[in-house]
């Protein structure tokens, strides 16, 4: 491949996955921009009329949970940091989809859907049917939807970034971790209200002890990454046939609400058998599908890196490596370490972090030659020198 | 990105004629959740309402006041010792029986029917609006929560447990915390 094709090729991958793309915030002209401020403006206000009702008799409450809840968020912030390295937008759309899943889905859309989708299930069926089955049935549809629908909102004001199944599967994460975090604030001081405003702090304790750390990890997060996923999964296979469409972009979505389903009606029912199936089988298909959503971008993660192979400055067994899996890049560590030593293993996972780097600051100028690239393509080298001692030894 | 990056084409009112479609989609799940499905649930009754500060005889001279617009389950409106009422997947049971022990004796053994996958809160001192003093705690399952309130007065017990999915928990806890405040004795027949 000519080095002219290989930079082509590079910009057209960049362009693709939406890496080098900004995001503005201040739209006018994009009706999602007026729908997500209006939509923000009334969700804002319920919250308000929430906290000013709670805040007659349950500060403590209101306090406490507060506390817990934002140390809840800190690892979430840490991950997103590390995370998508390519997007320099991530962190931004990430906020607003939290802001979207906390504020909008949960406050104007879920806690009058969900209350009247079961009060309606109790008048028309049966009470006990409501209580046994209610949660199970309406909590998926209703928040999964809410929630789903903030990664569209995403993909409608940042169409030029949101592009792949990847992107809709950490954005869905923090839509879902948005409405984890506001719901489950309110259910911690809530719990209080219930109990005439006794014990507040315990009951936010207990709140956070059950909802956040037990049953953490299997809740909205989890649900709407993969909603996210099957959303950005139908976005990034536009012009292909229905047919290949459909399974990618249907599985994680009716994947999330299955699970969904199945763990409420195990939560509430009590079948602590089946929740911890669920929960296992849920953590087990994230895993999956945050694999399959992150091989997607493998062919545009080779054309970002191959003009550096072409210039020889990384080799054709690293780029291997680094669009491969973690195995991949583990394998090519250990080889190192296998014939030549400890020191030479170690000096191999430190070019695989400098190539890394450099598709980061590459990702972020849109393939330019930055100051950020150059300073990445002078480590590289610095390393890869040390690396060659290490051979040499 | 400026609005001269919307093609004239596409534009339509100085909107994005492309996005438009999507946009209201998301408008139309917006308006389902937050104003049609509460409307319709506002305009369908239970069959047997709580009619505006009803009072029901439990017996043993118990009587109690649930929050307007519940649906009482008709079986135990006419059986003694017990009513059920219901909203939104809650429920709430009042058991009336006779109990010569003191108060926590009793929530002791209401804790022991209770199921052991729940967390629960320390017990408080809570007095209904008549003067009766009783006990409190409330319980969490990872996504049902509930309250449990036992009252004894002259040879009987009262046990209050209410029930349900977390979110209808606090949404109509002032009322439920209301109905409990409302527990009497000693009502004649």
């Amino acid at each position: 491949m000519s080095e002219q094709t290989a930079t082509q090729d590079r910009t057209e991958a960049i362009d693709a996955a939406g890496w080098g793309s900004p995001v503005v915030i201040w739209q006018p002209h994009n009706p999602a921009f007026w729908l997500y401020v209006g939509a923000l403006v009334l969700g804002v206000f319920q919250f308000a009329t929430q906290v000013v009702n709670f805040s007659d008799q349950l500060m403590p409450a209101m306090v406490s949970s507060t506390i817990l809840w934002s140390l809840y968020v800190l690892p979430w912030a840490w991950f997103i940091h590390h995370k998508d390295r390519f997007g320099r937008e991530t962190r931004r759309l990430a906020v607003i989809g939290f802001v979207w899943g906390g504020l909008i889905a949960t406050f104007l859309m879920a806690l009058p859907g969900n209350a009247a989708m079961l009060s309606i299930m109790s008048k028309l069926f049966d009470s006990q049917f409501a209580l046994a089955w209610g949660p199970a049935i309406v909590a998926p549809l209703v928040e999964e939807s809410s929630k789903g629908v903030g990664v569209v909102m995403l993909i409608l004001l940042a169409s030029r970034h949101v592009r792949t199944s990847y992107d809709g599967f950490i954005l869905g994460a923090f839509v879902g971790l948005g409405f984890q975090v506001f719901e489950d604030w309110m259910y911690g001081v809530g719990a209080s209200g219930t109990a005439f405003g006794f014990d507040q702090v315990h009951n936010s304790i207990t709140t956070f002890l059950g909802r956040g750390l037990l049953a953490g990890l299997v809740s909205h997060a989890l649900y709407t990454a993969l909603v996210g996923a099957g959303i950005g999964a139908w976005v990034q296979s536009r012009g292909k046939p229905l047919g290949a469409r459909l399974p990618g972009a249907v599985g994680p979505i009716a994947a999330s609400l299955l699970l969904h389903g199945i763990w409420d009606y195990a939560a509430f029912s009590g079948i602590q058998f089946l929740g911890l199936l669920t929960g296992i089988s849920a953590v087990i298909l994230v895993v999956m599908i945050g694999r399959w959503t992150n091989r997607q971008l493998r062919p545009w993660m080779s054309d970002l890196l191959a003009p550096e192979v072409a210039t020889g400055l990384i080799t054709d067994d690293e780029l291997t490596a680094m669009v491969g899996s973690p195995r991949d890049r583990r394998h090519l560590v250990h080889a190192a370490k296998r014939e030549h030593g400890d020191d030479a293993g170690k000096a191999t996972r430190h070019v695989l972090h400098a190539e890394l780097d450099l598709a980061e600051a590459l990702g972020h100028s849109a393939g330019a030659d930055s100051d950020d690239v150059a300073h990445a393509r002078s480590e590289l080298q610095r390393l890869r020198a040390a690396l060659e001692v290490t051979l040499n030894a | 990105m400026l609005m001269k990056s919307v093609p004239v084409e596409h534009r339509v009112l100085g909107l994005d004629r492309r996005k438009l479609a999507a946009t209201l989609a998301v408008l139309a799940l917006i308006v389902l959740w937050a104003v049609a499905v509460p409307y319709i649930d506002s305009s369908i009754s239970y069959e047997t309402e709580v009619a505006a500060g009803q009072t029901f005889d439990v017996g043993s001279g118990v009587t109690i006041v649930p929050p307007t617009r519940w649906e009482v389950d008709p079986q135990t409106a006419l059986t003694q010792g017990l009513l059920v009422v219901h909203n939104s997947g809650l429920t709430v049971t009042v058991t009336v029986g006779t109990f010569d022990g003191d108060l926590s004796e009793l929530m002791e053994s209401a804790n022991d029917s209770l199921g052991i996958d729940r967390i629960t809160s320390p017990q408080s001192s809570i007095t209904t609006t008549q003067g009766s003093t009783g006990l409190i705690e409330s319980f969490d399952s990872a996504n049902s929560h509930g309250v449990f309130a036992v009252f004894a007065e002259d040879g009987v017990g009262v046990e209050i447990e209410s029930l349900g999915p977390e979110p209808m928990a606090t949404r109509f806890a002032d009322e439920i915390n209301a109905m409990i405040l409302s527990l009497q004795f000693g009502a004649t027949s």
